[in-house]
C-alpha cells in the first residue's frame, strides 16, 4: 500500500479554508510533503532513471523550482504511475487535441479521494457550501462510471458535490458528435428560471455547440442567479481568434440573470484537483497544496514578476502517478505573489496560450525515413 | 499588393500591383541584353569586389553564413564553380569550337524565378550569383526574414565597378537584372502568375512548399530546378576515433550543428560511431566539452518557448528510457541524446543531436536514400572511406565531407551542377567561324 507521509499535514492544506497562507510559508509547508512523495515516486523505473541521470537525491534540501519536472505529453509515452498496479481504481485521460494521443494517468483511491477534496476546497470559496441546481452543458455519457474517466467527466464528477440535482443540456449523436438535447433544454427553462444555479461546461462545446443552438432560437435563458464554470478547448477558440472577452459577450448575450457570474478556470488531467478559476481581478491563483513555477524558456530559471514563460504545476495531491512537478504546453505570466487586491494570498498569474507549433522550414523540413514516392 | 525592390530606385520600396511591371521594367532597362553584353569575367570580378565589400561592412558581416559567403564569393572560387558546371567560362561568351566543325554557347535561359527558404539568410545569394554567372535575369522571391539583407547587398553592387580588359564595368548593369520582390505565400494568383513568367523556376525549400510551386502552371519551355527537403549525418569508424585530434574534429562538428540553428538540409541531426576503444559515453563527454566551449563563444540569446518545449519533451524521452542517456545544458542551449537504436531520428534542431554506436557500416546503409544529402565523413583508412562513399553515393547521397564543412554550400548541390541548369546549350555544326 502506497502510504503519503505528512498525511495530516497535506490533509490540513487541503481542507484548510485556501489563498490564506503567504507563499513563504506555504513552500515551507510542501516541501518536506512532496519531498517523501518523490523518495517513494523512485520506485517507477522511468523516475528512477530520470532522477540518477541528474543525479537528484530527494533526501537532500531541496526548494520547489529544483524538483525534476516531466514534460505533460510524456503521460502519453510512459507509464508514471508511483504506486502498485493493483491500487489504481481508474485512469483518467486528457482531452489529447493536439497530438490525437490522449493522457492516461492512474489514480488510486487515495489520490482520487484527494483530489476530490481539493476540488470542493478551492471550488468552495467560489460557489460557497450550499448545494443548486447544477446545469452541465455536456452528455451525462461523459460521467458515467467507468475505469477510464474523461477531463470533462471528472469535472462534472469534482462539482457535482455542489449540486441538488444535476441536468444534462447534451446527449451524443452519430458517435462523438454533440447535440443539444431541446427536452432537457425545455425543462430547465421552465423549471429553474427562478432558481440560483451553477452551470458547467467545456469552454470549446459552449462556444461551438450550446451558444450557436441557442442563438438560433432566438431566446435568453432565464435564471435568478447563476455562476457559469468552465474550462478547457481555449486551443481551438484561440485558432478562431475567440477571445475571452468575445466568448463572455456571447454567453451574456444568451443568459438572462439578476446576477451573473463567467468563471474560465484552468486546470488539466494530468493535475486533477488543482484548478486555477479567475479571481475578480481576472487573475490566477495557486492553491495551497500546490505551486506554480513560470520558467523562462532560454534559461529555465524561475521568471520573475512580469516575466512570461513555461507554466510547470507542481501538486502534492497524487501518491499514484507523478503530479509532483508537470511542465505544461501552456504559456504564462507571473503577475505577483501575496499581494493580488482580491486579497488571496500566494502567487498568482495569467494564462497565455499554447507554446507555438513549431515548423521547421525550408531544406531541413524532412524526416529522413520517408522518400518521395 | 508586392513589394518590389529594384535597381531603378536604389532598391527601396515599390508597391506594385501585377508583376507584368516587371517585365516593363526589364524591358525598358532591356535588362538582358545589358547583362549579356558582359563578358563573364567582368560579371565574376564584380561580384568578386562585391564579397569584399560585404565582407567590410559591419552591418552585414556580423551575420551568420556571411563570412562564407564572401570566401564563396571570391573570383578564384566562382571560376572554378563555371568551369566545373560548364567546362570553360568562355562559353558565356561565345561559340567555341569544341572539335573540327562543331562549336557551343550557353546562352542564358531567360528570365528566372527564385523562391527562397527562410531557413539560411544568405541563401538568396547563392541562388541569384549563379543565375547572374549565367546572364540571366532574375525575380527572387525573398522571405521577409531576409529582405532587409538583400536590399542592403544589392545597393552596395549598384555602385560597384570592376576594371576589365580596359573598360569599366559597373555593378549596376547587372543589378539592373535583378529584381527582389516579397508578398504572402499564400497568394496563389501571384504565385502563378510569377511561374508563369519563368523560363526557369528555382525552388529552395521544404516539402510542401516545392510541391505547392512544381505543381504551378508553367511554360512549356521552363526548367525547373529543386533543392526540396533533406537529412544529413555523420559516421566516424573507430581508427579515426583514435586519432589525437579528435576533439579538434568534434569542435568542427558542433560548428557544423550550431549553424542556422541546425535548420539547413545539411546540417547534422545523428552521430553514427563505429565500436571501438572509446565509448560512447567517452564520446559524449568529448563533445559536451565542445558544446560548452562553444556556447560561451557564441550563447544562444533567446529561444522560442515551442522549441525550448521540444527540447524539453525530447530531454524527457531520454531522461525517463532507462534503455536511453543524455548530456545537456543546464538551460535550452544544447543537448546530446545518446542511444543504440540504428535510425535516422527526427530532427530536433537547435544544437539537439542524437549520437549513436554501430557495429559496421553495414548498418548505415539501409538507412540512405535519395533523401539524404549530406555525411560528415570522419573515416581513417582512404579504401575503406572510398567504399563508403562509393557505396552510399550509389544509394542517395549527394555530397561527403570532413565534419565543420557540411553547411558550406558548393557546387554540386543536391547531386546538380547549378550553373549548367541555367544555361541552353546551342550548338552550331558547319563551316567555321573564324574562316572566310
Amino acid at each position: 500500500m502506497n502510504q503519503v507521509c505528512y498525511k495530516k499535514e497535506l490533509d490540513e492544506l487541503i481542507n484548510n479554508k485556501q489563498y490564506m497562507i503567504s507563499n513563504h510559508i506555504k513552500q515551507e509547508l510542501l516541501l518536506p510533503i512532496i519531498n517523501s512523495q518523490l523518495i517513494s515516486a523512485i520506485k517507477n523505473p522511468s523516475i528512477k532513471s530520470y532522477f540518477n541521470k541528474i543525479n537528484f537525491f530527494p533526501e537532500k534540501n531541496i526548494k520547489l523550482d529544483q524538483i525534476p519536472f516531466i514534460p505533460v505529453n510524456m503521460f502519453k509515452e510512459f507509464d508514471l504511475s508511483t504506486c502498485e498496479k493493483d491500487e489504481i481504481i481508474k485512469i483518467v485521460h486528457s482531452s489529447s487535441t493536439t497530438s490525437l494521443i490522449p493522457s492516461s494517468i492512474p489514480i488510486n483511491k487515495s489520490t482520487s479521494l484527494r483530489q476530490s477534496k481539493a476540488l470542493y476546497s478551492i471550488l468552495k470559496t467560489i460557489l460557497g457550501k450550499r448545494r443548486r441546481p447544477f446545469v452541465v452543458l455536456d452528455t451525462p455519457s461523459v460521467n458515467t462510471f467507468q475505469n477510464h474517466l474523461s477531463a470533462r467527466g471528472a469535472a462534472i464528477r469534482g462539482l457535482s458535490f455542489f449540486s441538488k440535482g444535476i441536468y444534462y443540456m447534451m446527449k451524443s449523436e452519430k458517435g462523438d458528435k454533440l447535440i443539444v438535447e431541446e427536452d432537457n433544454l425545455n425543462f430547465v427553462i421552465k423549471e429553474l428560471h427562478d432558481s440560483d444555479v451553477f452551470i458547467f461546461g467545456f469552454t470549446y462545446i459552449i462556444w461551438s455547440v450550446f451558444i450557436p443552438f441557442i442563438l438560433k432560437l432566438k431566446i435568453r435563458i432565464q435564471f435568478k442567479k447563476v455562476i457559469i464554470l468552465h474550462s478547457g478547448g481555449w486551443k481551438k477558440l484561440n485558432d478562431q481568434r475567440v477571445t475571452k472577452q468575445e466568448f463572455n459577450k456571447k454567453l451574456e448575450s444568451i443568459i438572462e440573470s439578476e446576477s451573473l457570474e463567467i468563471i474560465d478556470f484552468y486546470g488539466m488531467a494530468e493535475q486533477m484537483g488543482v484548478i486555477f478559476p479567475d479571481c475578480k481581478y481576472l487573475n490566477k491563483h495557486v492553491p495551497d497544496f500546490a505551486e506554480i513555477i513560470i520558467r523562462d524558456p532560454l534559461s529555465l530559471k524561475e521568471c520573475s514578476i512580469g516575466q512570461s514563460g513555461l507554466i510547470e504545476i507542481i501538486s502534492a495531491l497524487s501518491d499514484s502517478y507523478y503530479s509532483q512537478a508537470i511542465l505544461t504546453d501552456d504559456l504564462g505570466i507571473m503577475l505577483g505573489v501575496d499581494n493580488c487586491p482580491c486579497g488571496k494570498k500566494g502567487k498568482y498569474f495569467k494564462l497565455l496560450s499554447r507554446v507555438e507549433q513549431i515548423e521547421i522550414r525550408g531544406c531541413g523540413d524532412t524526416y529522413a525515413s520517408k522518400e518521395y514516392e | 499588393m508586392i513589394n518590389a525592390y529594384l535597381s531603378d530606385n536604389s532598391f527601396s520600396l515599390t508597391e506594385i500591383k501585377n508583376l507584368n511591371e516587371i517585365s516593363v521594367f526589364f524591358h525598358k532597362k532591356k535588362s538582358m541584353e545589358s547583362i549579356w553584353k558582359i563578358p563573364v569575367k567582368a560579371i565574376i570580378g564584380l561580384l568578386d569586389n562585391l564579397g569584399k565589400s560585404i565582407m567590410k561592412n559591419s552591418m552585414l558581416n556580423k551575420h551568420e553564413g556571411v563570412s562564407y559567403l564572401c570566401l564563396w564569393l571570391r573570383k578564384k572560387n566562382l571560376l572554378n564553380l563555371t568551369r566545373l558546371s560548364l567546362g570553360n567560362e568562355n562559353f558565356l561568351n561565345e561559340f567555341i569550337a569544341i572539335n573540327n566543325n562543331q562549336w557551343l554557347i550557353a546562352q542564358p535561359r531567360g528570365i528566372v524565378c527564385h523562391w527562397i527558404a527562410g531557413n539560411i539568410l544568405t541563401l538568396s545569394m547563392f541562388s541569384l550569383v549563379q543565375s547572374l554567372i549565367t546572364k540571366n535575369i532574375n525575380i527572387i522571391k525573398v522571405p521577409p526574414e531576409s529582405i532587409d539583407f538583400m536590399i542592403q547587398i544589392m545597393k552596395i553592387l549598384n555602385d560597384l565597378e570592376f576594371n576589365f580588359n580596359e573598360k569599366i564595368y559597373k555593378g549596376r548593369d547587372i543589378s539592373i537584372a535583378v529584381v527582389l520582390i516579397t508578398y504572402s505565400s499564400f497568394n496563389k494568383n501571384i504565385n502563378v502568375h510569377l511561374s508563369n513568367m519563368a523560363d526557369t523556376k528555382i525552388i529552395w525549400g521544404g516539402g510542401e512548399a516545392v510541391k505547392n510551386i512544381v505543381s504551378l502552371p508553367q511554360k512549356e519551355t521552363c526548367q525547373t530546378i529543386v533543392y526540396g527537403p533533406k537529412y544529413s549525418f555523420c559516421v566516424f569508424d573507430k581508427e579515426f576515433l583514435s586519432l589525437n585530434e579528435i576533439k579538434e574534429v568534434f569542435s568542427n562538428l558542433v560548428r557544423d550543428v550550431i549553424a542556422f540553428e541546425q535548420n539547413g538540409c545539411s546540417s547534422p541531426h545523428v552521430l553514427f560511431f563505429e565500436k571501438g576503444n572509446i565509448s560512447l559515453q567517452k564520446i559524449a563527454e568529448i563533445l559536451k566539452d565542445c558544446f560548452d566551449e562553444i556556447s560561451k563563444k557564441y550563447p544562444r540569446l533567446f529561444i522560442q518557448s515551442g522549441v525550448a518545449y521540444k527540447i524539453l519533451t525530447t530531454r524527457a524521452r531520454y531522461y525517463l528510457d532507462p534503455e536511453k542517456n543524455i548530456l545537456n545544458s543546464i538551460n535550452c542551449d544544447w543537448t546530446i541524446l545518446i542511444d543504440n537504436e540504428i535510425k535516422l531520428e527526427e530532427p530536433v534542431g537547435y544544437r539537439t543531436i542524437f549520437i549513436k554506436s554501430i557495429d559496421s557500416f553495414e548498418q548505415i546503409f539501409p538507412l540512405i536514400n535519395k533523401r539524404i544529402q549530406t555525411i560528415g565523413i570522419g573515416i581513417k583508412n582512404h579504401k575503406k572511406r572510398k567504399n563508403f562513399c562509393m557505396r552510399a553515393s550509389f544509394l542517395g547521397v549527394d555530397r561527403f565531407v570532413k565534419p565543420g564543412m557540411m553547411n558550406n554550400i558548393e557546387t554540386p548541390w543536391d547531386g546538380m551542377m547549378m550553373l549548367s541548369r541555367l544555361v541552353r546549350w546551342v550548338s552550331y555544326k558547319g563551316d567555321d567561324f573564324e574562316k572566310e
